[in-house]
């Protein structure tokens, strides 16, 4: 942190010096030099003091993070790790891996009666499963976890969502297709509080959200195909319900494109099954957000949100999509595209 | 031992005129370096690499940005395109590399020191929106924020966006630019997203994006304002090292062709540009010249047309 105050303590200190070697201008040379010798002395022990609180290392005062990873040979884990390393370099950090450990709650209740820590982040959800049924008295920081929703209420417990708001889908969307003026989206009572979200912000955004809400499986195929005929593309939304089985969402696929229905989504998985893009979160910027979060926690800010939409995205394309169905995109979007599916 | 000292002398002026000869015999077999590698380029088929390196542009999507780019110029001739992760890759590639072409921000190309001349020549600079400069802003939502506290979202290279931030306030330190809080996000839109939506302070972003989100969605983004920013920065150029004319010529008229087609319009748009306009001045005759004898043979061939068919109108006696 920026610390203005040493400054500060150096100027008066050279204000003091000079003080008292003017009001003892009138002593004899030897009280003068004295003085000069006590001065010295006393500007040193300053300077060492200050060296101290401007490197809280040397004293060994640094604040200790203990990075929690599922499994470090998954690749979004190892980036999440990576990141959040890299951006915390001020603390002391202790990397454990839980990939081989059977008994990861025994394991890290040992590690934690072992050690102090300031501060958990915990990267998937073998992780953040232990630590919550060890449920320390410490704040905890997660992301790449699926179910992040439960811990939405949860005391101490921080985190960076894995997919992006749904404000950030719906503008991202509007960018590349901006004749695109119907959304349709199928949800099921999961998503209820999103679905809000997403229609106040299709309003800003001059699109009409038409959103059906399933309540029952036998129903998802007719409901399908009702909203199909209305929109001008349907927006895939992570929904356990509705994404139950990959039946399900070959099903979906191939009532859209029977009709030509693009499908825009979350996750590029689905960009090779036949979606016009996917709007995923940045796996770097999900990892340097959990960081600047834990950061600010340390330092006694917390946090407005407990749980954080990811920042950065990541944009696929399948241009395929685009030819067959005729689309147009707006070319200037062009530059924001990670992956262009062939 | 001065006996030993002057045989060692006398190996070392022997070594080095050996060497020497070596050299001359070198430059006798091919007086014109650039040339013989252009002519070996054709010949071995190799082609030449045209390196890209931005610290303002997302570097986890080059796979896409090398294969839109080589879709386009493997229409153009024998070049191919080759982003660069990082900085000091490209500062060795810049030092190392004999005959390339280089695509940068401009002042990268300053930053580096590389001086125009014998070896670097500065032949295109990008142009966006009928703009060859851009700036950097900094908007956030009130002018009231505190900067060392506020969560700044910012896209590209770290580094680059603390030196924009310590330009846009030369009264902190560098200690102190430092410590801001800055959120490396992929992209430019998404910094302003994340301000938009809530997740940040403050957004380092560029003048376009902020124009577009406006557009897009009045409510949330005309009500930000711009606090800072930066001076003026030239749009990225494109510089040839060492490299024979009628190859820069070759690569400079594909260039010019971007905009006119779908391959040439995405590839030039992935790196934030529309369009290039040619600096260097005998580039800029060869090309102006060459379309001048385009535009006389096809009115040349237009005029016979024309002749042909005033002469089948009216009818050969």
């Amino acid at each position: 942190m920026l610390r203005p105050d040493l400054d500060f303590i150096r100027i008066n200190w050279i204000k003091h010096v000079l003080s008292a070697f003017f009001v003892y201008q009138g002593q004899n040379i030897l009280q003068k030099s004295l003085l000069i010798m006590m001065v010295c002395v006393l500007a040193g022990c300053v300077s060492n003091k200050v060296q101290v609180v401007e490197e809280p290392g040397v004293a060994g005062i640094k604040k200790k993070v203990l990075v929690l990873n599922s499994n470090q040979s998954v690749e979004r884990y190892q980036i999440a790790e990576q990141y959040f390393s890299s951006s915390l370099s001020d603390y002391q950090l202790q990397v454990m891996n839980l990939q081989d450990k059977d008994k990861p709650v025994e394991y890290l209740q040992d590690q934690l009666n072992a050690e102090h820590y300031d501060l958990i982040y915990a990267i998937g959800a073998k992780a953040l499963g232990s630590v919550n049924l060890i449920g320390p008295d410490l704040p905890v920081v997660f992301s790449a976890v699926l179910n992040w929703r439960r811990f939405k209420n949860q005391e101490n417990y921080f985190g960076i969502s894995s997919e992006l708001s749904p404000q950030v889908q719906l503008t991202w969307f509007k960018y590349f297709f901006p004749d695109i003026n119907t959304i349709g989206v199928l949800y099921s009572e999961e998503n209820e509080y999103l679905i809000e979200e997403a229609e106040y912000v299709a309003r800003n955004l001059g699109v009409r959200l038409v959103a059906t809400q399933v309540r029952s499986q036998a129903h998802l195929k007719e409901s399908a195909q009702n909203l199909l005929d209305q929109v001008d593309t349907l927006w895939l939304i992570s929904d356990s319900y509705i994404l139950s089985s990959v039946e399900k969402v070959r099903q979906l696929f191939a009532q859209a494109d029977a009709r030509k229905v693009p499908i825009f989504t979350y996750n590029p998985v689905f960009v090779e099954m036949g979606a016009l893009m996917s709007l995923a979160a940045d796996l770097p910027t999900i990892g340097r957000q959990a960081a600047l979060m834990a950061d600010d926690i340390l330092e006694r800010n917390w946090p407005e949100e407990s749980i954080q939409f990811p920042v950065g995205s990541r944009i696929m394309l399948n241009s395929q999509k685009i030819r067959e169905y005729s689309l147009k995109l707006n070319a200037g979007a062009l530059d924001s595209v990670d992956e262009i599916y062939p | 031992m001065i006996l030993c000292q002057l045989f060692m002398l006398c190996c070392f002026m022997f070594f080095m005129a050996a060497e020497g000869f070596a050299e001359q015999d070198a430059d006798t077999s091919s007086p014109h370096p650039s040339v013989s590698h252009s002519l070996a380029t054709n010949q071995e088929n190799v082609p030449l690499k045209i390196f890209f390196y931005n610290p303002e542009i997302n570097a986890s999507r080059n796979l896409t940005l090398k294969n839109t780019w080589d879709s386009f110029l493997k229409e153009q001739g024998n070049f191919t395109f080759q982003p660069v992760d990082r900085g000091e890759d490209f500062k060795a590639l810049l030092e190392n590399e004999r005959h390339a072409a280089f695509i940068m921000s401009e002042w990268l190309f300053n930053h580096l020191k590389l001086e125009q001349g014998e070896h670097f020549n500065i032949a295109l600079q990008g142009i966006k929106d009928g703009q060859d400069t851009y700036r950097r802003i900094l908007v956030s939502r009130t002018s009231d924020l505190d900067l060392e506290k506020s969560r700044i979202a910012s896209s590209g290279d770290q580094s680059r966006s603390l030196s924009i931030l310590a330009d846009i306030f030369p009264a902190l330190s560098p200690a102190q630019v430092q410590q801001l809080k800055l959120l490396q996000v992929p992209k430019d839109i998404d910094a302003l997203m994340a301000l938009g939506y809530g997740l940040a302070d403050m957004a380092l972003t560029s003048e376009v994006s902020l124009t577009i989100m406006a557009n897009l969605n009045q409510s949330r983004f005309q009500e930000l304002s711009i606090i800072k920013h930066s001076k003026p920065l030239r749009q990225s150029i494109l510089v040839f090292k060492q490299l024979d004319k009628n190859v820069q010529e070759a690569l400079v008229r594909g260039m010019m062709n971007m905009p006119d087609s779908d391959t040439g319009r995405q590839a030039i748009s992935m790196i934030g540009l529309d369009n290039w306009k040619i600096l260097d001045a005998e580039l800029s005759t060869l090309i102006s010249h060459a379309s001048k004898d385009t535009n006389t043979l096809v009115a040349d061939e237009t005029n016979e047309q024309v002749m042909d068919s005033s002469d089948n109108k009216g009818g050969r006696k």
